[in-house]
């Protein structure tokens, strides 16, 4: 059967299910078989228990861009620091560019004051340097 | 060449490079279209369809003739580049080529109205007085694998011979020379060839001449006195690319030499969106989407920045090994 015939066991949206697909024919390329239904349905069995289609993807990514994970990982490390009370911090996930995302809600004078402290203290050079020299051996 | 239907559009008829063409081939069936349009883009035909049927259609050319070549297209960053179309689609049948899914036929069309394209050429060299314009030749089909019969090559060469300031790259993965043999080399004209590594060429470029004869035919115009070229493009990533990139970089030093090729450029390999989309359907089991790609802004699909970079270094890094000037190589769309 098909790949488009499985269903999967948790929900999951259209866009959700097509990245799923797109996953599963990339390990079906690498081992060199078919991508079809009964491959799908062991795969994500391997997964454990997983109970939603964002947990699959993350598992099956990792399982499948284990570097691209660690850069990814990497990153958010980094940006840990502008991770404040008042902020939420976010990188490009394509790792294409060294920009930086926020989104900021500042309730009191205590939010405001650290989030100025965290910028203050970042070190957006460094950050740049980081992505800059990002490099992978590939997956 | 094997022909099933010749579309002949009734405006390039009086055109010498039809009757040219008309001689050299004999198609099972000739159908006359007033407009070429008609059979190449107003039913979609599957792009593998060229694997059954072969069609030609020769037809003249209207609206630009001439383009602007995108960003990092060509070598010479402060120079002009432009490419001219002659023509549309391939004989060969490249996993990665972006004909599939760009044409909504897979069907051959040579445009014969030379006059006109050069007439815009020149144009672009008089309002660029004092720079070097490039032309590139095979955007959109290979520039040599039917030169021998849509036999245009020598109004480009008068053109190239009067216009000095101007330069001609003819991109290509033939060995057909039949074209060239006659020609003078000019020192503004390069021919350039596109290579992969052995594994990749006998895996993605299906129809396409060997790694081996696109470097025999490289050796060859090279004692013809022609100035060469080289796009290592598209690479995809593999185990082994490092030790099979080494190999083919050894074997350009060793019979063609770095002092016979004006620029080396290097890309890895990027799809538009559609493209993409249409080559996962015809070659889902081919190993080029073994690897993640994500869409960058352009739209266009590529692998991650560190993973094209480190390929692209890397295959910088071991031409530079064996010899060949870091000067001429660059990253092509990078």
């Amino acid at each position: 059967m098909p790949v488009q015939s499985f269903h999967f066991p948790f929900h999951a949206t259209q866009s959700e299910q097509r990245i799923l697909r797109d996953l599963i024919a990339v390990a079906a390329i690498r081992q060199k078989t078919e991508a079809d239904a009964d491959f799908a349905a062991a795969l994500i069995t391997r997964l454990g228990p997983v109970t939603d289609a964002a947990h699959a993807i993350a598992a099956l990514q990792q399982q499948l861009f284990p570097h691209e994970t660690q850069l990814r990982q990497r990153r958010a490390e980094r940006l840990q620091p502008l991770q404040t009370r008042a902020s939420r911090t976010h990188f490009d996930q394509t790792l294409e560019t060294d920009e930086i995302g926020m989104t900021v809600k500042i309730r009191n004078a205590e939010d405001f004051a650290a989030l100025k402290a965290a910028i203050v203290k970042f070190d957006f050079a460094a950050w740049q340097r980081h992505c800059e020299g990002e490099r992978s051996d590939a997956d | 060449m094997r022909i099933d239907t010749l579309y002949l559009e009734d405006a390039a008829e009086e055109h010498a490079a039809t009757q040219q063409i008309l001689q050299k081939l004999e198609p099972k069936r000739i159908e006359r279209v007033s407009d070429y349009q008609d059979v190449f883009s107003r039913r979609k035909k599957p792009y593998l369809a060229k694997r059954d049927e072969r069609n030609l259609i020769v037809a003249v050319k209207r609206g630009a003739l001439v383009r602007e070549a995108p960003p990092a297209y060509g070598y010479g960053s402060s120079d002009l580049h432009y490419y001219y179309i002659h023509a549309y689609n391939c004989v060969y049948e490249c996993e990665y080529c972006y004909l599939q899914g760009y044409f909504s036929s897979p069907d051959l069309v040579l445009f014969v109205n030379h006059d006109e394209i050069l007439q815009q050429m020149q144009q672009r060299v008089n309002a660029h007085a004092g720079k070097t314009v490039w032309f590139h030749a095979g955007e959109f089909s290979d520039s040599l694998a039917l030169s021998h019969i849509s036999g245009e090559l020598p109004l480009y060469w008068s053109f190239f011979r009067s216009n000095p300031s101007a330069r001609l790259e003819l991109r290509t993965k033939s060995n057909n020379l039949t074209a060239l043999r006659p020609l003078a080399p000019l020192a503004n004209i390069t021919v350039s060839f596109s290579l992969s590594v052995a594994s990749q060429a006998n895996l993605h470029d299906r129809e396409a001449p060997s790694l081996d004869a696109r470097l025999v035919a490289m050796q060859r115009l090279r004692a013809l006195g022609y100035r060469l070229a080289i796009h290592f493009d598209p690479i995809i990533w593999q185990d082994n690319f490092a030790t099979e990139f080494a190999a083919l970089s050894g074997l350009v030093a060793a019979e063609i030499g770095f002092s016979a090729i004006d620029y080396i450029s290097v890309g890895a390999v990027r799809f538009a969106k559609d493209v993409f989309r249409e080559a996962k359907a015809n070659y889902p089991q081919s190993e080029m989407f073994a690897r993640n790609f994500i869409q960058g802004s352009d739209q266009k699909m590529r692998y991650i920045r560190p993973l094209r970079l480190s390929l692209l270094e890397s295959a910088r890094d071991i031409l530079k090994k064996h010899g060949c000037p870091e000067e001429i190589i660059y990253f092509c769309m990078e």
